[in-house]
């Protein structure tokens, strides 16, 4: 589902299958249990559906906390979908079918943040070039899950790098900077424990090399 | 409550109010008497599934069809929401607005059945056994977690203790690993027994 990489707002999310309800995709940086809400949820909202004959399902929507799962009925499959509580499920489901969200490129940000980013993409590559690139990049969702709940709605991870989908509102920059810089933090840190100080810091090294 | 309420409710503008308690009740405005049975075997189904679910606090529910929707709130002892008919492409924001009213009445929550309030210093001791674990990541993660879970400080149920003792648990074990989450998880749990 590249067009929900794409998609503005879109935290994390899930497709799940229609016949049996086993999870077959899980992306984004969510740090709530999306397969089992969407899974449990589509369930229940068919029974729902069925009982009061509400005719073809478009989607559910469940609020908890300041989040919001769009669960919408996709070809044999459901998608469960988290954004922020205020984003509309109805245009989110007619985002989905949107020719102008498939073909949506990056957007271009300030420099502070952008620099940043392209830090973060730099460390990625070097810690998962000797050991497993997957494994940083799941480092890199739980950390954005974790340290950047407020940057992550603007955040996808398109093809192993990070990218910024939209452009933060600029009175957030700073922000969302010192958001980038936890995760830059963590990422080190995590360096440091999985392969020692020495390597960590050479490693950091070609990163600041490279960058200037 | 009271089928007086949700009839009420209807004049204002619900058009087919109910409400559900988690111990099986259904209610039906007039308008809505005819799904009465429906109305008591979603609860049902809502309840189940959230007892399932476990952590997650589910605030809202809406179900959209082409045909008909369902909005829903729930709240500790159990739901209340409307049924529209003919679904619109848009829930109006003044139906939800319109089911807030129907909580503030005060015969959904009796006075003997309002949760006490807890004092919010057991937040700065939650915070100083986290800071133990996430060093300094520790106001970040706080503060991000009191957000998500949309806990309101100033008026801190238990139910939101628990709350944020399984969120910070679960951040916790994303940064430093399961076995520190589950640790921490413990200890907060015996600070707020």
């Amino acid at each position: 589902m590249d067009i929900l990489d794409r998609m503005s707002g879109v935290i994390g999310y899930v497709t799940v299958n229609a016949d049996d309800g086993k999870v077959e995709e899980v992306k984004g940086s969510s740090a709530n249990a999306l397969s089992d809400l969407t899974a449990y949820f589509s369930s229940a909202g068919e029974v729902i559906r069925n009982s009061f004959e509400m005719g073809t399902l478009k989607y559910i929507s469940l609020v908890y906390g300041n989040n919001r799962l769009v669960i919408v009925p996709y070809q044999d499959k459901y998608l469960g979908i988290e954004t922020e509580c205020g984003h509309d499920p109805h245009v989110l489901v007619q985002q989905l079918s949107s020719p102008h969200y498939a073909a949506k490129e990056a957007a271009d940000v300030p420099r502070a943040l952008s620099s940043k980013m392209a830090q973060i993409n730099l460390l990625i590559k070097e810690f998962g070039s000797t050991s497993d690139m997957e494994h940083w990049v799941e480092l890199l969702n739980q950390s954005l899950g974790v340290l950047g709940r407020d940057i992550a709605p603007f955040l996808a991870i398109i093809e192993g790098s990070l990218v910024f989908k939209d452009n933060p509102p600029p009175e957030t920059e700073e922000d969302f900077s010192k958001g980038l810089r936890y995760v830059v933090d963590f990422l080190v840190k995590k360096a440091v424990e999985e392969m020692g100080s020495s390597q960590a810091r050479a490693k950091v090294q070609n990163v600041i090399e490279r960058m200037r | 409550m009271e089928k007086a309420v949700l009839n009420s409710a209807a004049e204002k503008g619900l058009p087919m109010p109910f409400a559900a308690s988690i111990s099986g009740d259904a209610l039906a405005s007039d308008a809505a008497v005819a799904y009465r049975e429906q109305i008591a075997q979603m609860a049902l189904v809502i309840f189940e599934t959230m007892k399932a679910l476990g952590e997650v606090k589910i605030e809202k529910i809406e179900i959209k069809g082409d045909r008909k929707s369902i909005i829903i709130k729930l709240i500790e002892d159990g739901l209340f929401g409307t049924i529209i008919e003919p679904a619109d492409d848009i829930t109006r924001p003044e139906l939800w607005n319109l089911l807030d009213g129907l909580r503030a009445k005060p015969a959904a929550t009796p006075a003997e059945r309002r949760v006490a309030l807890v004092d919010p210093a057991v937040l700065d001791k939650i915070k100083t056994i986290l800071g133990e674990y996430v060093g300094d990541f520790t106001d970040r993660i706080f503060q991000n977690q009191l957000k998500n879970q949309n806990i309101k400080v100033e008026e801190l149920h238990a139910e939101d203790v628990r709350r944020i003792i399984l969120a910070l648990s679960k951040a916790t074990s994303m940064i430093v690993g399961r076995s520190k989450g589950r640790e921490l998880s413990k200890r907060l749990t015996e600070l707020v027994k």
